[in-house]
C-alpha cells in the first residue's frame, strides 16, 4: 500500500469518530504530560542540588585523620611525608593541603553595610588551604602584608540573600559587589571568652568566592592559617585534610581504596548527603513518574477500546477493502496507523503541555513564595532526550492499544460480512 | 476458464452444520455472461465468494484462469481479488467519506501503481456520472451508487466480474438502467461475467443461465432452446 493512500484511509477512518478520537488523545496528552513533568521536575531539582546547593566535584577525594587511632601505632596525622606519599599514589594529579586555624575567631561589626546600619557580632571559622584548590586563580589570595586575603563559598552568598538579608532587612549583594569589602577579624578570641595566648585583630578583605571554598567560615592562604596558628602555640605542621584531585572520576575508587589501607580517612559526608538528598528526590519522582505510566496504560486501554468499537462499526468498510484486494498488512497498516496517529499527536501534545505546565508552575513559585536560597529560575529540566521519551511513550500506549483491534479486523469474514 | 469440480461449503449454526453447496461442479468459458439464479439462502452468494476469494473453507477444487484458489497464498489472493476480479455487491457497499471518483479508485489504493484518476473519470463517464464524481455516496441515489459500484469492479480491468443481487436493491427503472450497463459493458470488455439474480432479464441476457437449489447446481436451458 502507497503512504498517501494510507495516509488517505487512515485520516478517513479516524474521522469516522471524532469523539472518540479526542477521548483516546486525551488519555494519552495526560499520560505523557504527568509522566514529562514530574521527570522534568525531578530532573531539574537534582540538577539544582548537584551545581548550586550540594555542587560535588566527582575527581576530588578529601582525606582526613581518622577519628579513631589506636593508642599503641600512635595517631595517624597528615605531615608533609603523608601528602607527598598521597600525591603519589596511581590516579592522583595533584594534592592541596587544609589546615583549620586553630584558636577561636570572632568578628565584631559596626558600621555601615552598603548603606545600611549593621551591628553584629559572630564566631567564626578559619581554614587555610593551598591555593591551587580554588581553581581560577584568585588576585591577591597570598600570603601577605595588610588585610588577609578570604576567599568565601558562592553557597554561603547565597544563604546570605535568600534568607539572612530579607530577614534583617539588609540589601541583596552580588559576588562582584563584596570582593575588596573588608571586615575586622579577631582570632584568639570568641564571643564567650578569650584565648591565654592572646588575641590577634586583623582586617580580612574578601578577595573572591569559590565552591571549593568552605562554606560555615572563611577560607585563607594556607601559609597565613599557618602563621596565625605559630602565633597562639598550635600545632602549625599538621594539616587537618588533604584534598585529591583524581586524574578522572573512575580512578577514585582506586584511590579511596589507597587512602583507607594508608590508616586514613576520606570525609564522604557532603557527596553521602548528595547521595542521600538524591536519593529521595529519585524516589519520589519515580513514585510520580509511576502515575504518569499508569495514566499512559490506561490510555493504551482507551485507544483499545474506543479503536475497537470503531473498527467494529466499520466492518462492512474493511470487508470491501478486502473485496478490492486488501492484504493482512494492508489492513494491519490501517488500524495501526489510525491508532500511531492519535499516539503521535497525544504525545507532542502532552510534551507541549508539560511545558506549559513547568512554566505556570515556575511562574506560580516565582509569584506566591517569597525569595529563598538557591532559589532557580526553573524548577524542570526539559533535555531532548525527555521530548522523545514523551513522544515514544505516546506512541508506545498507541500501539498496545492497537494490538486488540488489529487482531479483531484481521479476524473479520468477508464473505460473512458482505453477504 | 473458470473449472469447478465437487465444491461443497458447509456453515456451522446454532441448529447444526448447515450444507450450503452440496459437491457442484460446473465450467464457464472465457467471455461468458453466465446469470446465477436459486432462491435466497440457496448459496449464490456463497459460490460467487468464493470463486473471487473472499471464502476459502470449501471442499473440492475451483480453478479461475488455471490457478487453484486453495493453493494461493496470502499475497497472491489479495493480487488477484486486486486486478483479476471485480465484485458488485447489492448493497452497494461503496465507503461513505469517499467521492464517487475516490471510490471507483479504491481498488488502486490496495494496488501497488499510483492511482489513476483519468482512468476512474472515464468509467465513471460509461456509466453516466462524470458530473457526479466529486459527490459522496450520501448524495447518490441507489442507482447511481451501484453504477459506480460498477465503475469501481472495472476500475482495473479484471478478467471476472462476481455481481451478487445487483438489482436487488433498485427500483425497477434503475434496475434496468444497471442491467442494461452491466450486459453492454461486459459484451464492450468481453469480460467473463457471473450475476446472481431474481431479473429474469439477466437471465435472457445472459450466454448461460444456472440454477443453484438446495446447494445442487442445475443448467437452465435458454428460452427457445430444444
Amino acid at each position: 500500500m502507497r503512504p498517501a493512500s494510507l495516509a488517505r484511509l487512515v485520516g478517513l477512518g479516524l474521522r469516522r469518530d471524532l469523539r472518540g478520537l479526542w477521548l483516546s488523545m486525551a488519555g494519552v496528552i495526560a499520560g505523557v504530560s504527568a509522566l514529562l513533568f514530574f521527570v522534568a521536575a525531578g530532573l531539574g531539582t537534582s540538577e539544582l542540588l548537584r551545581t548550586r546547593i550540594l555542587p560535588v566535584d566527582a575527581t576530588l577525594v578529601e582525606v582526613v585523620p581518622p577519628s579513631v587511632s589506636l593508642g599503641i601505632f600512635g595517631r595517624v596525622e597528615i605531615d608533609d611525608a603523608r601528602v607527598e606519599e598521597l600525591a603519589s599514589l596511581p590516579g592522583v594529579r595533584a594534592a592541596y593541603r587544609k589546615m583549620r586555624v586553630r584558636v577561636p575567631a570572632a568578628t565584631r561589626y559596626d558600621g555601615s553595610f552598603f548603606g545600611q546600619r549593621l551591628r553584629m557580632g559572630v564566631e567564626i571559622v578559619a581554614e587555610g588551604v593551598d591555593p591551587g584548590l580554588l581553581g581560577e586563580e584568585i588576585p591577591g589570595f597570598s600570603e601577605g602584608e595588610g588585610a588577609l586575603p578570604v576567599v568565601l563559598s558562592p553557597r554561603l552568598l547565597e544563604i546570605y540573600n535568600g534568607s539572612f538579608a530579607r530577614s534583617r532587612g539588609l540589601p541583596r549583594l552580588s559576588e562582584k559587589l563584596l570582593v575588596g569589602f573588608e571586615f575586622p577579624v579577631e582570632f584568639g578570641r570568641s564571643l564567650v571568652g578569650s584565648s591565654s595566648a592572646g588575641r590577634y585583630p586583623v582586617s580580612a578583605r574578601i578577595a573572591g568566592f569559590s565552591p571549593q571554598a568552605m562554606l560555615e567560615g572563611i577560607t585563607l592562604p594556607l601559609e597565613t592559617a599557618r602563621r596565625i596558628n605559630a602565633r597562639f602555640g598550635e600545632d602549625d605542621r599538621t594539616y587537618s585534610a588533604v584534598v585529591l584531585r583524581a586524574e578522572d572520576p573512575s580512578r577514585v575508587p582506586a584511590i579511596v581504596e589507597r587512602v583507607r589501607e594508608l590508616g586514613l580517612e576520606v570525609d564522604e559526608s557532603e557527596r553521602r548527603l548528595v547521595r542521600r538528598v538524591g536519593a529521595a528526590i529519585a524516589l519520589a519522582t519515580s513514585m510520580l513518574s509511576l502515575l504518569g505510566l499508569l495514566v499512559c496504560a490506561l490510555a493504551s486501554v482507551n485507544i483499545a477500546l474506543t479503536l475497537g468499537a470503531s473498527v467494529r462499526s466499520r466492518a462492512v468498510e474493511f470487508g470491501i477493502f478486502r473485496a478490492v484486494g486488501a492484504r493482512d498488512r494492508d489492513l494491519r497498516a490501517l488500524v495501526l496507523g489510525e491508532a500511531l496517529a492519535v499516539g503521535l499527536v497525544g504525545g507532542l501534545l502532552g510534551v507541549g503541555l508539560a511545558r506549559l505546565a513547568a512554566v505556570a508552575a515556575d511562574a506560580a513559585v516565582a509569584a506566591w513564595l517569597p525569595p529563598f536560597p538557591f532559589q532557580p529560575e526553573t524548577f524542570f529540566r526539559f533535555p531532548l532526550w525527555l521530548h522523545l521519551v514523551g513522544v515514544g511513550l505516546g506512541l508506545l500506549a498507541a500501539l498496545l492499544g492497537a494490538v486488540a483491534p488489529v487482531r479483531r479486523v484481521l479476524r473479520q469474514d468477508p464473505a460473512r460480512i458482505l453477504a | 476458464m473458470i473449472c469447478v469440480e465437487g465444491l461443497s461449503r458447509s456453515h456451522r449454526t446454532d441448529d447444526g452444520e448447515l450444507r450450503v453447496l452440496r459437491g457442484i461442479s460446473f465450467s464457464v468459458a472465457e467471455g461468458e455472461l453466465v446469470a446465477l439464479s436459486g432462491p435466497s439462502g440457496a448459496g449464490k452468494s456463497t459460490l460467487l465468494h468464493i470463486l473471487g476469494g473472499l471464502d476459502r473453507g470449501y471442499a473440492g477444487k475451483v480453478e479461475v484462469f488455471g490457478r487453484d484458489l486453495a493453493r494461493l497464498g496470502e499475497k497472491e489472493l489479495g493480487a488477484y481479488r486486486n486486478r483479476e476480479v471485480g465484485f458488485v455487491f447489492q448493497a452497494s457497499h461503496l465507503v461513505s467519506g469517499l467521492s464517487a471518483l475516490e471510490n471507483v479508485l479504491l481498488p488502486a489504493y490496495f494496488g501497488g501503481a499510483p492511482p489513476e484518476r483519468t482512468r476512474a473519470m472515464d468509467l465513471l463517464a460509461r456509466v453516466g456520472l462524470a458530473e457526479r464524481a466529486a459527490h459522496p455516496p450520501s448524495r447518490l441515489s441507489g442507482g447511481e451508487k451501484q453504477r459506480v459500484a460498477l465503475a469501481r469492479a472495472l476500475y482495473h480491468a479484471p478478467r471476472l466480474l462476481l455481481a451478487d443481487e445487483p438489482t436487488g436493491a433498485l427500483d425497477p427503472e434503475n434496475a434496468r438502467q444497471v442491467i442494461a450497463l452491466l450486459r453492454d459493458l461486459c459484451r464492450e470488455t468481453r469480460i467473463t461475467a457471473v450475476v446472481a439474480s431474481h431479473e429474469p432479464e439477466i437471465w435472457r441476457a445472459a450466454d448461460r443461465h444456472l440454477r443453484l437449489e438446495e446447494g445442487v447446481l442445475r443448467e437452465i436451458p435458454a428460452e427457445g432452446a430444444a
